[in-house]
């Protein structure tokens, strides 16, 4: 029996294992081929998404947009209506008669007096 | 890999647009020294093959919900430990109707493997690490043919520094009284 010490860190060993020629080089195409090699139908998820975003910024500005534009005008026929009130809260004809005539022409308010008799 | 590209590597693979490109320049990187990780613990080399492979398809899988918690690299090494420890206690449940105790079953494998180029020495070298409990086993395989870090192996290992010391002195302790009784 061998009586003398082992010293592991005297003895540092390479490692005996040995791979196959090449066995690297096929291993990685493989594994590419098996992974960022195929189509995900998640990433053509992540694709849409950005443009997503994009087109809902624009729709959502354009509303917002449209939205300030027709509170603006809807203040100015609100004061005006508000303003004009009498008493008992109806609106005096007259006034409501200008305030159509804003909005509308002529030409537009006979056709629609028209359309209503229909 | 230095650690600038690690950095850079563990940002861009959470990306979705650098994802494909990052995960590529991992396997070429990593393919290696998993490798090499894998195989010190399972010995043959099919066996370290398929563990690689079920790594790194592990790893791709669950790219979605790497959030950079650790580093890319490290992340990955825990995946291959896990693996190549899974295997093992396949192994093991392999093995429980033979009269053979695994370690004796690790090592004639290896003896048949035809990538196995060691000398008698390294023969019972290998015998004596495959005595070690698997934790140790991996411990000492880090520690004395890698020569990692113990702040990097507590981080793949999620043990501390101080632990690993005492069980690597411990592995040496318990392989050099192994090759000194067995000569």
């Amino acid at each position: 029996m061998n009586m003398d010490k082992f010293d592991i860190e005297q003895e540092k060993q390479e490692m005996p294992f040995s791979v196959p020629d090449g066995y690297f080089e096929d291993f990685e195409a493989k594994i590419l081929a098996e992974t960022v090699g195929t189509k995900q139908p998640v990433s053509l998820w992540k694709r849409v998404q950005p443009l997503l975003y994009a087109a809902a910024m624009i729709v959502g500005v354009m509303f917002i947009t449209r939205a300030a534009i027709n509170h603006t005008q809807n203040n100015t026929a609100t004061n005006t209506i508000t303003t004009a009130q009498n008493d008992d809260n109806t609106v005096s004809d007259s006034v409501l008669h200008q305030i159509v005539l804003d909005n509308m022409s002529e030409e537009q308010l006979v056709e629609f007096i028209l359309a209503s008799a229909e | 890999m230095d650690s600038k590209e690690i950095n850079e590597l563990t940002v861009q693979i959470q990306n979705p647009a650098t994802r494909n490109a990052a995960f590529s320049k991992l396997v070429k990187l990593l393919s290696k020294p998993l490798y090499w990780h894998i195989r010190k613990m399972v010995l043959v080399h099919e066996d370290a093959d398929d563990v690689l492979q079920n790594t790194f398809m592990k790893a791709w899988k669950a790219l979605d919900s790497f959030r950079g918690d650790s580093q890319i690299n490290t992340w990955i090494y825990r995946i291959a430990t896990n693996e190549a420890l899974t295997f093992l206690a396949q192994q093991r449940m392999k093995n429980v109707t033979s009269s053979l105790e695994i370690e004796e079953v690790m090592v004639s494998r290896l003896e048949a493997d035809s990538y196995f180029s060691g000398d008698e020495a390294a023969k019972k070298l290998q015998e004596a690490i495959v005595q070690l409990p698997e934790k140790q086993r991996l411990v000492f395989n880090m520690k004395y043919f890698s020569d990692m870090k113990y702040e990097e192996m507590s981080e793949i290992l999620g043990t501390s520094v101080g632990a690993l010391k005492a069980s690597y002195h411990h592995a040496v302790k318990k392989i050099e009284a192994y090759l000194t009784n067995t000569d």
